[in-house]
């Protein structure tokens, strides 16, 4: 392997607070792209809304014209005609809302789950660099701002565009001369907008930023809060928010006087009306226009400019909203394909795992046989390897036990061996093959890592099972729960005896006891049946009956596989093939038992 | 005035189209257009002065809100507080608060338009009176149908933030799993069923934006209508020299205003919808029942009260503390409805080391909790040096008492930082002496200080090492009275072991009580107190929530 791929291993997406914004929204287009038909769709719905909304100056004008020449009958048609334009402009604005309200939800949902499917694609290293609460900020809160910009402020900006290009060929037609002059407003525009936009974007993101930090302390408060409650000083996190508010209000008062900027659009709205009049009265007293037309175009001026009223608060939320794309490309442009599962999210469709029959065919499963060559790891540049030129080779079967202190490198080791962390050097064999030339899926179906602390989702049982891929069957399922749940051995009970499939898990699986939530973990491993177990021992202690039924199910799942257990207790250790010692990353001992 | 402007407009408008261009009269023309462009100075400083001071008011009002929830949910009894995902209430404190502060930025706007309505309704009556009817019928008109629109958005508003919460809520707990998702396979499941619920949100909001569509183009309708018929009647009244040609341009400006003004009005009473719904998402945290003792004892104990700021130049390390007289007497303890404890008594003298033991269920964290002021008793009574602990707030911020839980949470910041959340105003040196009693020198020396971070959210730090870093943290605080829940849990043998010998002499004179499941901490205590005589049966698997172990599971 060459150095340049080396580095390439262990170099991760760092996520900024600040990313690049140069053509953010360009950039995204590919994320939005699929939703093209439906863009063009909300377009053109815009365009006859705004069709419909021009006959009102229009047919004021042909009224006032109609007063003039005293046509009572051309008055009442006029009349009709606006009342049916109305009706008309009623139904298309309605369709318009819906197809806009349908294509946003679907550019939102598409972007929630790019956001989703970026951050899981990233390697565990990834997570080990950034806060959970950034991530979560980043994934959940990042598009949820969006959504003011998609729900709002896009097609507003959208129909205020198409309503103006509408407007434009409809007012040249009735006087090109008085459509000339509107054009006085331009001025206003370019130099309000180039004084906003010179300012907006970097100031917009350090408020997005302060709002971002306030999540991510929020986030690591709440998780806190029990810890520093118990030394009583939970209080402090009021002093950080205190202090990120502060920081935030500046900011927040800063963009408000960059939004100011944009105010002088309203004094050309009211330039560009005295001078329609004006240069309207001129013509009309030539004959060359009718009052009507003035009329039209007095009326047309206040209609045109109407959008950009809002256009102050639309900008910065296009503006804001350029800030949480930016946010949303760098993780999105990032997926750096986790070298320990290819950032293989789809649903392995040929992969139908066969649960629950692994003597379906007679045939006694074997274990895999995992190399290890030099292998060392550190979590960053500056620490010290966790992991320090391993060498190891665990035939087939084996069951290995890891023991060590804390911090001696047993849980990274463990990972490295499994595959869920490339290397920084050295290599690591799962059959002879190279970790790097496995397929991804092929590589998480073979060999599973079960941590300390089991992740359990809300839900049910069955729910947590089925959170590993492939799985589909439910009798399958419940076949390897009642399997694992209900050994003989372990007839007497305790609290796991009862669960089933259907026992329901609330969030973060706060409901279960610390054992059965270990036996929720085994179960996921008895459903995903790898030939390699990757174990690191809970250390919580649990009630007699469930600890029963957990050393049973270890029983159960560490024969016919190879077994890595990191052993914080004597009797688990004792239950292996092999014990090895490490110390600041290094194998200290190498023990045979059988 | 940013208002009075735009409401100002079609008058003039009306006196430059009578007077200067049916009347042919140019100077009258120009004064009017002038007039025009002063309406244009007052339109242009009327709005940066209005967003200025209101969107800081928005913003204040946000900023307001979220700290309050925070400290609602800070100060909450943990038995309430702890129903909620970690996710749930990110989702309540953040994104609820924005959404209140987009409801409130928006509130002056609404005042103005109800305004306008007003003033519009009474300019036309004075144009002519036949033309206002058609302006007067439009309001109640809009009135009903914001009336009948109004209740089915609440209720599909408040759908649609809910699972835009439950999405959130999903997110976040499975990167703070990560690790068991890597390690089964599991991102493409993950991704999968969080894909199920944003289409959740998606149909949920689409579902919402067609209620709002029907109502926002029927209230932009009405005054169409009410235009068309306007022109008619007006038109006629013109022919017949009543109204003039400017009137009637004056006429269609006003209606136009008067279609925005409803319209605005009725896009604020949509969101009103999206407001109520966080609003009252933010009002059950604002609610969240306080800790008990600090509603008995009203005044909270000074901080500065506490033995472990008293006298800066004390060395905390060396200096032996005085440790409380802990009285447990028949005490009972509830999680959840049911009873967990019965009858729980023993003494923990002054500088006396206390040993809970007991399998799991037999309620060692849950009385600790109780001890230390977090869990009410239902039975019995617990003092410290004689003062009932359920007439203090909040012990363990008076300094009285620390605890130490089996699961740390991971925090962030320079390893030094870590360790004087406890205790600022340790010195270096203090923690570098319980640092390294507590064998976690070489990882200082490792971090190359103590201004070395320790990993984001503290990830690259062992469960061993982060349970010694609260442990150096509660030491250094010096409370006179130590709760140890499983604190030496996640170490090995050999560490455990050095550690349990170094706390005696960094813990001189404090009263320790320790839950363990070990020997080797029950060895070393004077008192060893056998829980399962206290313990009540526990109920079926899965009925109770979390007991012992609500905070420690799902970090």
């Amino acid at each position: 392997m060459t150095d340049s791929a080396r580095e390439g291993r262990s170099s991760v997406l760092r996520l900024t607070d600040d990313p690049e914004q140069h053509r953010a929204m360009r950039r995204a287009w590919p994320l939005v792209r699929e939703h093209r038909w439906r863009l063009a769709a909300s377009v053109l719905a815009s365009a006859v809304v705004s069709a419909l909304a021009l006959a009102v100056p229009v047919l004021v004008g042909r009224a006032i014209d109609a007063v003039d020449s005293a046509d009572r009958r051309e008055l009442a048609v006029t009349a009709i005609v606006l009342a049916v334009a109305t009706v008309g402009q009623w139904v298309a604005e309605q369709i318009r809302f819906r197809v806009q309200a349908g294509t946003g939800e679907r550019i939102l949902e598409s972007l929630r789950n790019r956001a989703a499917e970026a951050i899981f694609a990233q390697p565990l290293r990834f997570f080990d660099q950034h806060e959970t609460g950034q991530l979560t900020a980043r994934a959940t809160t990042d598009v949820q701002a969006l959504t003011g910009f998609v729900r709002t402020s896009g097609p507003t900006l959208a129909n205020a565009v198409v309503f103006l290009v509408v407007a434009v060929t409809v007012l040249g037609a009735l006087s090109w001369r008085l459509s000339l002059v509107l054009l006085v407003y331009l001025p206003f525009v370019a130099i309000s907008i180039h004084r906003f936009r010179s300012v907006a974007a970097g100031v917009y993101a350090a408020r997005a930023d302060s709002i971002a930090e306030m999540t991510a302390l929020v986030s690591e408060g709440i998780a806190a809060r029990p810890t520093l409650a118990g030394l009583g000083v939970e209080t402090t996190i009021l002093d950080r928010a205190e202090k990120i508010d502060e920081v935030l209000m500046e900011r927040a008062v800063t963009a408000l006087r960059v939004d100011n900027r944009l105010s002088p659009l309203e004094f050309g709205k009211l330039v560009a009306l005295a001078v329609v009049v004006v240069v309207g009265g001129v013509l009309a007293s030539d004959g060359s226009i009718s009052v009507g037309v003035v009329a039209t175009f007095a009326v047309a001026t206040r209609q045109l400019f109407e959008p950009i009223d809002s256009l102050t608060q639309q900008y910065s939320g296009i503006q804001q909203a350029r800030a949480n794309v930016a946010r949303l490309l760098q993780l999105t442009d990032g997926v750096v394909r986790d070298p320990s599962n290819g950032g293989a999210l789809r649903s392995p469709s040929g992969l139908e795992r066969s649960t629950g029959d692994v003597d379906a065919d007679g045939a006694e499963m074997t274990g895999a046989e995992v190399v290890a060559r030099a292998v060392a790891f550190r979590y960053s540049a500056d620490a010290p390897p966790a992991v320090d030129g391993v060498d190891l080779t665990i035939p087939a079967g084996q069951r290995v036990a890891l023991v060590g202190e804390t911090g001696s490198g047993k849980s990274t080791l463990a990972t490295l061996l499994a595959g869920l962390r490339p290397p920084d050097e050295g290599e690591v064999q799962l059959d002879g093959r190279s970790i790097d030339e496995w397929e991804p899926i092929e590589l998480r179906s073979t060999a599973v890592v079960l941590p300390q602390t089991p992740h359990l989702v809300s839900g049910t049982i069955g729910d947590n099972l089925r959170l590993v891929p492939g799985v589909h069957d439910d009798d399958r399922l419940g076949a390897a729960f009642e399997r694992l749940a209900r050994t003989p051995g372990a007839s007497q009970g305790g609290t796991a005896a009862h669960l089933t499939l259907d026992t329901s898990v609330e969030p973060g699986g706060s409901n279960l006891s610390a054992g059965e939530r270990q036996l929720v973990a085994l179960a996921r491993a008895e459903v995903a049946d790898p030939r390699l177990l990757v174990l690191d021992e809970a250390t919580a202690d649990v009630d007699p009956g469930t600890e029963a039924i957990i050393v049973a199910a270890l029983d159960l799942l560490f024969a016919g596989r190879t077994v890595i257990v990191i052993a914080h207790r004597p009797e688990t250790a004792a239950r292996c093939d092999r014990i090895i010692r490490l110390d600041r990353g290094r194998i200290v001992a190498d023990t045979s038992l059988r | 005035m940013w208002r009075g402007a735009a409401i100002a407009t079609p008058w003039v408008l009306q006196r430059a189209i009578d007077d200067g261009v049916v009347a042919d009269d140019r100077t009258a023309l120009w004064a009017w257009a002038g007039v025009l462009v002063l309406l244009g100075v007052a339109s242009w400083t009327g709005d940066a002065v209005r967003h200025l001071y209101v969107e800081r008011g928005a913003y204040r009002a946000l900023v307001d809100t979220r700290r309050r929830a925070l400290a609602a949910l800070i100060d909450a009894d943990p038995d309430r507080a702890s129903v909620y995902s970690p996710g749930e209430v990110i989702s309540r404190i953040v994104d609820d608060c924005i959404r209140l502060r987009t409801w409130i930025s928006g509130s002056v706007t609404t005042v103005i338009g109800l305004l306008t309505v007003v003033v519009v309704v009474g300019l036309i009556a004075a144009l002519d009176p036949v033309l206002a009817l058609v302006a007067i019928a439009i309001v109640p008109l809009s009135a009903v149908l914001a009336v009948t629109q109004s209740a089915a958005n609440i209720d599909a508003a408040l759908r649609s933030v809910s699972s835009a919460g439950q999405t959130s809520a999903w997110i976040e707990a499975s990167i703070s799993g990560v690790d068991t998702v890597k390690g089964l396979g599991a991102e493409s499941v993950v991704v999968e069923r969080a894909a199920d619920r944003a289409a959740r949100v998606r149909s949920d909001a689409v579902g919402l934006a067609r209620i709002r569509a029907r109502w926002i183009a029927s209230a932009t309708a009405i005054p169409g209508l009410g235009t068309a018929v306007g022109l008619l009647v007006g038109g006629g009244r013109a022919i017949d020299g009543d109204v003039s040609v400017g009137q009637l341009v004056a006429f269609t400006g006003w209606m136009g205003l008067l279609a925005s003004a409803t319209a605005l009005l009725t896009a604020r009473l949509a969101l009103r919808g999206t407001a109520l719904a966080a609003a009252q998402r933010l009002s059950i945290v604002l609610a969240l029942p306080p800790h008990p003792a600090s509603m008995t004892s009203g005044e909270e104990t000074s901080g500065e009260d506490s033995p472990a700021t008293t006298d800066e130049r004390v060395d905390r390390v060396a200096s032996a503390a005085r440790g409380t007289e802990l009285v447990v007497d028949a005490v009972g303890v509830e999680r959840g409805g049911h009873p967990i404890v019965e009858g729980a008594s023993f003494i923990a003298r002054p500088g006396e080391w206390v040993a809970l033991v007991g399998a799991i269920g037999t309620g060692k964290s849950s009385l600790l909790r109780t001890i230390s002021g977090d869990l009410r008793t239902t039975a019995g009574r617990i003092s410290l040096d004689g003062i009932d602990v359920s007439d203090v707030a909040w012990p363990a911020r008076s300094g009285a008492v620390a605890l130490v839980p089996q699961h740390p949470a991971p925090l962030t910041g320079t390893i030094g930082d870590v360790v004087r959340r406890g205790a600022p105003e340790a010195t270096d040196g203090e923690v570098r002496r319980v640092l390294g009693a507590l064998a976690l020198g070489g990882l200082v020396d490792d971090l190359g200080g103590l201004d070395g971070r320790i990993g984001e959210r503290g990830r690259t730090v062992s469960g061993g090492q982060r349970q010694r870093l609260a442990l150096a943290s509660a030491i250094l605080r010096r409370p006179p009275l130590l709760l140890l829940d499983d604190a030496t849990s996640a170490l090995d043998e050999d560490v455990e072991a050095a550690v349990l010998t170094s706390l005696r002499s960094l813990t001189a004179g404090m009263t320790i009580v320790l839950t363990t499941h070990r020997e080797a901490p029950a060895a070393v205590a004077d008192t060893v107190v056998d829980m399962t005589r206290f313990a009540v049966a526990r109920p079926v698997a899965g009925a109770v929530a979390g007991a012992d172990e609500a905070e420690g599971g799902p970090s």
